[in-house]
C-alpha cells in the first residue's frame, strides 16, 4: 500500500487492475473447489462436474455430491456476494460523498441483524424464515434510513450519513436487546454466527434466482455508474452537467439497498468488503466510476473467494467465520489506508 | 486487492487466535490427574461436623450440615438427586416441570429462583442467605469468582468439568463429583447408593456389545444451518464411548468445534443426535434440512433414518449425564 502516500503516484491502468483481479478470481475459484474435507483427484473432480452437468446427481458419490452441491456453489456464492458489496460499497461512498460509507453505517445490516437474530431467538429454525427476515430488516433499516433523510424530493449526503447512523444504533441496540432477553445460550450462538457470516449454506436452490437478480442489479449500477462523477463534483455542478443529484441518489439508494439486503439475507453480516476494496481498486485505478464500479465487483468477488478459503483451511475441522477473516484483513488494510491520509493531510 | 502479498504465517496466527477467544474456553484437555474430588472426611465418623472435603484441589471445610443450599443447574440438580432437597434454600436452573420426575419431588421444596442463562449475579446468589453454594462453574462476568466467594465466607463446591485447573470432563468424574457433594451435606449414605445406582444402570445399559462401534455425530445448534459439535475433550465424546459409539470428531482436542457440513459428511457419521436442546421441533428442521439437500441426503444416518434427540442436560454434568449414556446406549442397540 505504498500508493497511499503519494497521491500523485501513476495510476495502474485499469486493464491491468482487471487481468490482476480476473487472475486472483480464477485462481481462488480454482484453488478453493480442490481445498476442503473431501479430497477428490482432480480428474474425478471434472468428471464429476461434467456428470452432474450432462447426466444429472444420479451417478455421484456422497464425496462428489459434496463437492458439486456444496463446495462449487459456495465459491460462486462468495464471489457474488463479494461482488455485491463492493459494488454497493462504491455507490454508497459516492452517494454520500462519504469514504467511510458502507451498508453497515446505513442501516442496512444492522436491520439484517436484527431481523435474522429475532428469529433465531424466537426459535424458527426454518433457514428460509431466517433468510427472509433479514431481507425484511434490511429493507427496513435503509427504508427508515432513506425517510429520516429525505427532503425536498430527495436526499443529501450528510443527512443519508447521519440518518443511517441513528438508525444503525437504534436497530444495534434493539439486536443487543433481543440477544440479552434470549434464555438460550445456544440459540445465541447460531445468533453470533449468523452475524459473522458465512457462505457454508449455500446450494443451487438457494442460489440462482438471488444470483441472478444480484448479478442483474450490479450491472444496472455499472450502467449508472458515469452519473456518479458527476455527483462527486458536488450537487451544483452535477446540477449543471443535467444530472439531479437529489433524485441520483434516492435511485440509486434503493438499488443498492435490495442488493445489499440480498446478499446480507443469503451471507450474514460480512464486514469490511464494501468499505475497503473501493478504497484499494480506487488507489490503484483511480476515483472513475465507470471503470471503479466494474473493478470493485471483480476485486470483491476474488477477495471473498480468497477469504472464504482461508477461513475453511486455517482452523480444520472448524470453520472460521467469513466476517471474522474479511475483517482481519480489512483492518490492517484499513488501517493503513487511514494512516496514509492522515499523513497527507498534514504534509 | 493485496491480499495475496500478506503471508500466510501470521494472517493464520491471527485467525487462530481469534478464534480460541471466540470459542472461549472450550480447549480444556481432559487430563487423568484431574478432578481430586477424594472426600478426606468419610473417616471413622460419618456424623463428625465441621468437615473437609476436597474440590477442585482446594480445601473445602464446612462448619455443620448446610440445610439453606444455593445450587446452580446440574450442581443443584445434584444435590436433588441425593435426596436433599429439604436442604436446599433455592436455586438456578431448570424449572420444576422441566425436570425429571425424582428431580422435581425434591426440587418441590426448594425456591426456583430463576433460569441460569444470563448467569445471575453474585448478589442474586447470596440473597437467599446460603451456608453452601453449589455451582456449575464460575463466572467472571457475573463476579462469581472464587476470590469473592472466599471473601463471603460461605463454603462454596463446583463441578469438576468447570475446575479452573485441569478440569475433568468425565462421567467418572462427575460421579466423584457427586460423592463429594454427598459428603459435604452430610448424605453419606445416599452418596453411596445413588452413584452406585447410576454406575448400574450404565453397566446395564452398555451389557451387550454394539456391532461395529457406529460413528455419532452430536449436533448441539438448535439452528441447522450452523452445526456445532461435540470434539474429543467434551463429557459427550466420553458419553458416547461408554455407550459403545465412537464420536465423530472425537480425534479433535477441543470440546466444542464448528465444522462444515462438508465436513461432516465426509466423515459420515451412522448416527446422528440432536442435543441441542431445541427436542422434537429442532429435530424435525434437521432432519427436513439434510433430506431435502442433493448431497447431505447421502449420509448414512440420513439414509438410515437414524437419528436421536437428547436433551440439553443429558450432555452437561449433572444427574441426568446418566441418562444421556442410558439413552445413547439403548439407541445404539436398538
Amino acid at each position: 500500500m505504498t500508493v497511499v502516500q503519494d497521491r500523485s503516484v501513476r495510476r495502474v491502468p485499469a486493464t491491468a487492475v482487471a487481468g490482476t483481479c480476473a487472475v486472483l478470481l480464477a485462481a481462488g475459484m480454482a484453488s478453493s473447489s480442490r481445498v476442503g474435507p473431501v479430497d477428490l483427484p482432480l480428474g474425478q473432480l471434472v468428471t464429476a462436474v461434467w456428470e452432474r452437468v450432462t447426466v444429472g446427481l444420479e451417478p455421484l458419490t456422497l464425496q462428489e455430491r459434496l463437492v458439486t452441491e456444496h463446495r462449487i456453489p459456495r465459491i460462486l456464492l462468495a464471489a457474488v456476494i463479494g461482488a455485491v458489496l463492493a459494488v454497493a460499497g462504491c455507490v454508497l461512498q459516492a452517494l454520500t460523498r462519504n469514504p467511510l460509507a458502507d451498508p453497515s453505517i446505513l442501516g442496512g445490516t444492522s436491520g439484517a441483524s436484527l431481523g435474522a437474530v429475532a428469529m433465531i431467538v424466537a426459535g424458527a429454525s426454518g433457514p428460509l424464515s431466517v433468510t427472509a427476515a433479514a431481507f425484511v430488516g434490511a429493507g427496513c433499516g435503509f427504508a427508515a434510513t432513506l425517510a429520516l433523510a429525505w427532503r425536498g424530493g430527495g436526499v443529501s449526503p450528510l443527512r443519508l450519513v447521519l440518518a443511517g447512523i441513528a438508525v444503525s444504533y437504534l436497530l444495534s441496540a434493539l439486536t443487543s436487546m433481543v440477544v440479552f432477553r434470549a434464555d438460550d445460550d445456544r440459540r445465541l450462538r447460531s445468533a453470533l454466527f449468523w452475524q459473522l457470516g458465512s457462505v457454508a449454506d449455500a446450494s443451487w436452490g438457494s442460489l440462482f434466482v438471488p444470483s441472478v437478480l444480484m448479478i442483474a442489479g450490479v450491472v444496472v449500477l455499472m450502467l449508472r455508474a458515469r452519473r456518479l462523477d458527476a455527483l462527486s463534483y458536488g450537487d451544483l455542478t452535477a446540477t449543471a452537467l443535467g444530472v439531479s443529484p437529489q433524485r441520483l441518489r434516492a435511485e440509486m439508494f434503493v438499488i443498492t439497498s435490495l442488493l445489499t439486503g440480498a446478499a446480507v439475507a443469503l451471507a450474514g453480516g460480512i464486514g469490511f468488503v464494501a468499505l475497503v476494496v473501493p478504497h484499494a481498486v480506487r488507489l490503484l485505478a483511480g476515483p472513475r466510476h465507470s471503470s471503479l464500479v466494474p473493478l470493485a465487483a471483480l476485486a470483491g468477488a476474488a477477495f471473498l473467494v480468497w477469504a472464504d478459503l482461508v477461513g475453511r483451511v486455517v482452523a480444520p475441522p472448524s470453520e472460521v467465520p467469513l466476517g471474522v477473516v474479511t475483517a482481519l484483513v480489512g483492518a490492517p488494510i484499513f488501517a493503513l489506508l487511514i494512516a496514509g491520509r492522515m499523513r497527507d493531510e498534514l504534509a | 486487492m493485496n491480499l495475496p502479498r500478506i503471508t500466510p504465517g501470521p494472517l493464520a496466527a491471527a485467525v487462530l487466535a481469534l478464534l480460541i477467544t471466540l470459542t472461549g474456553c472450550g480447549f480444556a484437555g481432559d487430563s487423568e490427574d484431574a478432578g481430586a474430588t477424594d472426600d478426606t472426611s468419610a473417616g471413622a465418623d460419618d456424623q463428625a461436623w465441621p468437615r473437609t472435603v476436597t474440590n477442585c484441589g482446594r480445601e473445602v471445610t464446612i462448619e455443620a450440615q448446610p440445610t439453606r443450599i444455593v445450587g446452580f443447574e446440574g450442581a443443584a440438580e445434584t444435590v436433588f438427586a441425593l435426596g436433599a432437597g429439604d436442604q436446599m434454600a433455592g436455586y438456578f436452573g431448570s424449572e420444576r416441570a422441566a425436570l425429571p420426575e425424582d428431580l422435581a419431588t425434591e426440587a418441590a421444596e426448594a425456591e426456583h429462583l430463576g433460569g441460569s442463562f444470563p448467569t445471575p449475579k453474585l448478589e442474586a446468589l447470596i440473597e437467599p442467605d446460603p451456608d453452601l453454594i453449589v455451582l456449575y462453574g464460575y463466572n467472571q462476568e457475573a463476579g462469581i469468582t472464587q476470590e469473592a466467594l472466599d471473601k463471603l465466607g460461605v463454603p462454596h463446591l463446583i463441578l469438576s468439568e468447570q475446575c479452573p485447573e485441569s478440569p475433568d470432563n468425565t462421567v467418572e468424574g462427575y460421579f466423584e463429583d457427586a460423592e463429594t457433594f454427598a459428603t459435604a451435606i452430610g448424605a453419606d449414605e445416599a452418596g453411596k447408593t445413588v452413584v452406585g445406582g447410576w454406575r448400574t444402570e450404565i453397566e446395564k445399559a452398555t451389557a451387550t456389545p454394539v456391532e461395529g462401534e457406529p460413528t455419532v455425530f452430536i449436533m448441539g445448534s438448535p439452528d441447522p444451518k450452523s452445526p456445532f459439535a461435540s470434539g474429543g475433550a467434551s463429557l459427550a465424546d466420553e458419553q458416547i464411548t461408554l455407550a459403545g459409539g465412537s464420536n465423530l470428531f472425537g480425534d479433535t482436542d477441543e470440546a466444542f468445534l464448528e465444522p462444515s457440513w462438508e465436513e461432516i459428511a465426509d466423515r459420515n457419521p451412522d448416527v446422528i443426535v440432536d442435543g441441542s436442546g431445541g427436542k422434537d421441533e429442532s429435530m424435525a428442521a434437521l432432519k427436513k434440512y439434510l433430506k431435502g439437500d442433493a448431497a447431505l441426503s447421502g449420509i448414512t444416518a440420513v439414509k438410515d433414518d437414524r437419528f436421536l434427540v437428547l436433551d440439553y442436560y443429558d450432555n452437561v454434568p449433572g444427574p441426568r449425564v446418566v441418562d444421556g449414556v442410558v439413552k445413547l446406549a439403548e439407541f445404539l442397540r436398538g
